[in-house]
């Protein structure tokens, strides 16, 4: 809301200096976002002496001047009648806004350079006078140089006041001073216009019906006649721009700056274009429709508000006027409207229509019903005031749904302990009356008054307990940390595991990244899962930005590979990346998605950075691995395997991924190459690694109590063999049977070496282990684990039909 | 003869203690004690001695061996505690380590771990709730019925008329409350969502909403928490302001603002000139939401709050880009 300090002025006489105002109304809660000075555009402009004129050589009807302003002397090129030599100017520099919006420059007029413009008060856009340049008389303070905002205290300022929706009754000058005068304790004038000082002519010929009395309280019309449509006066004009609001003509400028002044809309119909004459305030009949003053042709619904007269809609009430009997340059005659409108109806009938407008805004949030007629009367006397129209007839007011005022009752005791304050319930009294409420009783246990109408938003006790709080201020209630018992309910455990697991990753050398929950449906298309695929049961968004952002992941997948195409563009191309999130699968309609975590981790490029001692190598299928390992040891989750057949994903290069399990058959999750054919969506260089954990399956696993091991206290005894076995034996297989076998005291069987090629034949593989032996309680003898080494190295031999490696 | 002896005793003890290593005793032993030794014919020679002078230089010449023999021991364990120092060469310790490659959380993890870590000192616990909301957990029971302007305020992505993207974590405060009866003191950390991308709006984004119901909590222990909580986060002396503002769900309400970290309160392009950067909402539960849990609104009486974490982080950090979040540059990620 746009509020000029001189307008305010009229209704509230505070004397602070604008920015202590701005201070104390942030402070109150009409936050003031800006300050500007209205005549902001005028400061490049100066006084200046007309030294001499000449004639334009080129343009009969112009003249060269050359003034003083100071020290310097400026040509100028100027047409005006009364342009003088020795008089005092406005002289308008380069960067000067004009009251129609131009900015002035230097140009070339026929070829004679103009350094500026000599200016008439309409185009400065200080006064009506366009016939000449403004001539100043010499006065003391005057001196040529001086800036003219100085030499005329142009002092105004525009406040951009950001108004919350709880507070429509600010949405107004009015509604500002009342603040102002609450605030200071100052009192407030309202000038009134009074009925009798408005002309008016004997005939009425006008009827207003309500049809839906729950949907418009209350409707007033005044028909005006004799109305000369032209331009306003400079002064609403100037006041309705610095309001940010664009002049029309003189009957639209004088609606609009009752809105402005007193929050309440009106609309002005071309009586002439109205048949009937009836008004009748109804919802819209099937199939109706409007073109609305922006233009546009609306189809109206039946749960629409109207305005109609005897044949058709002539405006949606509350939201915007009909063009057809929009007030025009031939306009005579005027029917004005000022009504109130039930706030949901206008509120959704604005969403509808998809338009917002000064009017909508307001009755959505709320005006003044008791201010409705007030602002007729306004608007019957500026109307008067300034296009010569005068009343006919007596007013209309059709008020089928009085407003019956609100009592409200606070109890000093409870509001002093919500706030932590200690007041007196005199000093609460006085701060309540300040904002308009007519008390009716005070003493130590209740304060009781009458709320004001346009107060719509004060409905119950907590309610002037706010009051209280602003009033009295912010800063002058105490700052105490509370009190309180401790709190004995235990955290979430699934919060302290998300935090062992960033860490963990990351202490692995992963980095952490963030996407969007939302994505393209073609990026999980682009996985090739089958159409059951609890993934393919996307939850779509409404209203997405874009189509990419169209539906919420049931995969984090995608969003690490988008985050890799986009660090590959920029050449990072060495990346290990993780992501702890939220997918969402779809269920029945109205109902809430199946919402799980997921931690997903990825790598591609080198396995080291670049370095002078490191080998440029690149990272492979068992780094991703050792981070996944890395992970579930640090989490104390042991009993897991490999499974080759179900690595849960199509997009994983077959016999390059696997599944994870733990216990029986818990799922963890999967990890694998992804397919190059997947990477081509989004233009990855592979090779890309990745493995998808199940956040819920994790926790399971991980809830196992961790029990100490004993330290080993006797040596231990160590087996290196290497057996030649089929290629496509798994080491896992092998491993399984060989613990199968194993004694309790073999500690622990370690792969050091994998090798093809000669001396062992094609389609085998060798495979080299380190078997180590340990007692908890004696030494090993040599002859002790021979005799269950030996036997189980040629069970080994017999089982897989292998051979040991010389 | 006893005059030789003099000699030998001077010259040997001196060289042994002044020996630089293993090698220097193991030739001064052979030089003096070793079979053609300096000693070791000194004491060949006392068959030629007289009898009364023989057992004499005899006793003598036994006794500086042993000192000798001593000497040189001991100067053999004190070369063991001293490191030979050896210049080592070709060895160029000027060049970069051998690094691992660091893993980083996410610098909005990183706030947001420690904006929770501040309440949780003050005894808040950490309470979750679902990202994709019914409407009536994100607006109806914190007194933003159907058709309320106040919608306005936060733009809403919609699954269907009954579901919602959360545009706040508040519902979760609800949720917790329809679970527990007071003394509460929770805090909601999350993702949210609203229909806004620009220089400082990203559709999804995260906040911490946090709630204290108790008897006697009042709007001064609102400004003492937040007033803690801002002068841990950022410095000790930070400014506050609590200023009167709305929400729907809290009365009084009030906005948190503080000087700014950028110019000190002096008035730049960050703060618009003001001075001031809001960094909180805050207020006193509206008595509506307290009944749409079934709190007793005269027994109990709490405040809640709320901020989002990638504003904090951008004034940590000097930020200027909220989008550089979610983009996930590593060139990013990795100044954190």
């Amino acid at each position: 809301m746009l509020i000029l300090t001189s307008w305010l002025k009229e209704f509230v006489h505070f004397t602070v200096p604008v920015e202590t105002l701005a201070e104390d109304l942030t402070m109150a809660g009409l936050e003031v976002e800006e300050i500007e000075p209205a005549y902001k555009g005028l400061a490049p402009v100066v006084v200046c002496s007309v030294e001499e004129i000449v004639p334009h050589p080129h343009a009969s009807h112009l003249q060269v001047c050359t003034v003083a302003a100071g020290e310097q002397k400026f040509d100028v090129v100027c047409g005006a009648p009364n342009v003088e030599k020795g008089r005092l100017a406005a002289l308008a520099r380069p960067g000067t806004v004009l009251s129609d919006g131009t900015t002035v420059e230097s140009s070339d007029i026929y070829e004679i350079r103009s350094d500026g413009m000599l200016c008439s008060e309409a185009e400065l856009g200080i006064g009506d006078d366009e016939t000449g340049i403004l001539i100043l008389e010499p006065a003391p303070g005057r001196e040529p140089g001086k800036s003219l905002v100085d030499v005329l205290g142009l002092k105004d300022w525009v406040l951009d006041i950001a108004v919350t929706p709880n507070r429509p009754d600010c949405l107004s000058v009015l509604g500002v001073a009342r603040e102002v005068s609450a605030i200071y304790g100052i009192p407030l004038t309202i000038p009134q216009s009074p009925n009798s000082s408005i002309p008016q002519s004997p005939n009425s010929s006008i009827s207003v019906s309500i049809k839906a009395p729950d949907l418009c309280g209350r409707y007033t019309a005044a028909v005006m006649e004799g109305i000369r449509i032209g331009h306003s006066p400079h002064w609403m004009a100037k006041r309705l721009q610095a309001s940010g609001i664009r002049p029309i003509n003189n009957v639209v400028d004088v609606t609009n700056y009752v809105l402005i002044e007193r929050g309440q809309p009106l609309h002005a119909f071309d009586l002439d274009m109205l048949t009937g004459p009836a008004i009748e305030v109804r919802t819209a009949r099937p199939g109706e429709k409007i073109k609305t003053i922006d233009g546009k042709d609306r189809e109206l619904r039946p749960d629409m508000l109207v305005i109609a007269d005897a044949d058709r809609p002539v405006a949606v009430a509350g939201v915007m006027g009909g063009a057809e009997t929009e007030v025009n340059d031939d306009t005579k005659r005027i029917l004005l409207e000022s009504a109130w409108f039930a706030p949901i109806q206008v509120r959704r009938t604005s969403k509808a229509l998809k338009t917002i407008t000064e009017s909508s805004y307001r009755f959505e949030r709320g005006v003044d019903p008791e201010g409705v007629i007030s602002a007729l009367y306004r608007t019957v006397e500026l109307i008067g005031q300034v296009t010569g129209g005068c009343l006919v007839g007596e007013i209309k007011d059709v008020y089928p749904r009085p407003y019956k005022p609100g009592y409200l009752s606070l109890r000093p005791e409870r509001a002093n302990k919500l706030l932590g304050t200690g007041l007196e319930p005199i000093q609460i009294a006085q701060l309540l009356e300040r904002i308009g409420i007519e008390l009716s009783h005070v003493d130590d246990e209740k304060i009781k008054g009458m709320v004001p109408a346009h107060r719509l938003d004060l409905k119950e006790e907590v309610d002037l307990v706010e009051e209280i709080a602003r009033l009295h201020g912010f800063p002058n209630i105490p700052t105490q940390v509370p009190r309180a018992g401790i709190a004995a309910r235990a955290p979430e455990p699934s919060q302290a595991l998300v935090h062992r697991i960033r860490n963990i990753l990351s202490s692995q050398g992963m980095t952490e990244v963030i996407s969007y929950s939302f994505m393209s449906p073609e990026e999980i298309e682009v996985l090739g899962l089958g159409k059951n695929d609890p993934r393919m049961q996307m939850v779509s968004v409404q209203n997405p930005l874009s189509d990419d952002q169209s539906v919420m992941r049931t995969s984090i997948i995608p969003s690490l590979m988008g985050t890799v195409a986009r660090n590959q563009a920029r050449r990072n191309m060495d990346l290990g990346l993780f992501e702890i999130g939220t997918v969402f699968y779809a269920r029945g309609a109205g109902e809430l998605p199946l919402e799980e975590q997921r931690i997903v981790a990825m790598c591609t490029g080198a396995r080291y950075p670049e370095s002078w001692s490191w080998p440029r190598e690149q990272v492979d299928l068992f780094d991703l691995k050792g981070v996944l390992q890395g992970l579930l040891q640090a989490l104390g989750i042991s009993g897991w395997k490999t499974v080759l057949e179900t690595p849960d994903g199509p997009f994983y290069l077959p016999g390059a991924s696997a599944g994870i399990v733990w216990g029986e058959n818990s799922v963890l999750g999967s990890f694998g190459q992804i397919d190059p054919n997947v990477l081509e969506f989004w233009d990855i260089n592979g090779p890309v690694f990745v493995f998808e954990l199940s956040f819920n399956a994790l926790e399971t696993a991980a809830s196992q109590q961790h029990k100490f091991t004993p330290l080993a206290r006797y040596p231990a005894v160590e087996r290196d063999i290497a057996v030649i076995v089929p290629d496509r034996l798994s080491a896992q297989d092998l491993l399984e049977y060989i613990s199968e076998q194993a004694p309790d005291f073999l500690e622990e069987v370690r792969i050091f070496d994998i090798y093809r090629g000669k001396p062992v034949p094609k389609g085998s593989k060798s495979i080299g282990m380190r078997f180590t032996y340990r007692a908890l309680d004696h030494t090993l003898s040599d002859h002790e684990v021979s005799e269950v080494h030996d036997p189980m190295v040629r069970s080994v031999l017999q089982s897989y039909k292998a051979k040991l490696r010389d | 003869m006893q005059e030789r002896l003099e000699e030998i005793r001077t010259q040997a003890l001196e060289s042994a203690e002044s020996a630089s290593s293993e090698e220097d005793l193991e030739n001064i032993r052979v030089r003096v004690l070793g079979r053609k030794g300096e000693l070791t014919m000194v004491l060949k020679a006392i068959g030629k001695l007289s009898a009364e002078e023989r057992p004499k230089i005899g006793q003598l010449a036994n006794k500086l061996k042993k000192e000798i023999e001593t000497s040189i021991n001991a100067r053999k364990e004190a070369l063991k505690d001293v490191h030979v120092r050896t210049f080592i060469p070709g060895l160029d310790p000027t060049l970069p380590g051998r690094q691992r490659r660091l893993g980083r959380l996410h610098p909005i993890t990183q706030v947001m771990d420690e904006i929770c870590s501040v309440f949780e000192r003050m005894g808040f616990t950490v309470a979750q709730g679902p990202e994709v909301e019914l409407d009536f957990y994100n607006f109806e029971a914190l007194n933003i019925p159907p058709d309320h302007p106040a919608r306005d305020m936060q733009d809403t992505f919609y699954i269907d008329d009954k579901v919602l993207l959360r545009t706040h974590t508040s519902p979760i405060q609800i949720r917790a409350m329809e679970r527990h009866r007071p003394p509460m003191r929770v805090i909601a950390p999350g993702k949210v969502y609203r229909c806004d991308s620009d220089i400082t709006h990203t559709p999804m984004f995260h906040q911490v909403e946090g709630l204290m119901v108790d008897r006697d909590v009042s709007f001064a222990g609102l400004k003492g928490v937040l007033t803690a909580f801002v002068q841990q986060i950022f410095d000790p002396d930070t400014l506050v302001r609590f200023r009167p503002s709305f929400f729907p769900f809290t009365e009084p309400s009030a906005e948190i603002d503080i000087q700014c970290v950028i110019c000190r309160g002096k008035g730049c392009r960050i703060c618009s000139q003001t001075g001031w950067l809001e960094v909180l909402g805050a207020g006193m539960v509206h008595p509506a939401v307290f009944r749409h849990v079934g709190y007793d609104t005269e027994e109990f009486s709490g405040f809640a709050f709320g901020l989002g974490v990638e504003r904090i982080a951008m004034l940590r950090f000097g930020i200027d880009d909220i989008r550089l979040f979610y983009d996930n540059d590593l060139c990013f990620l990795h100044q954190f």
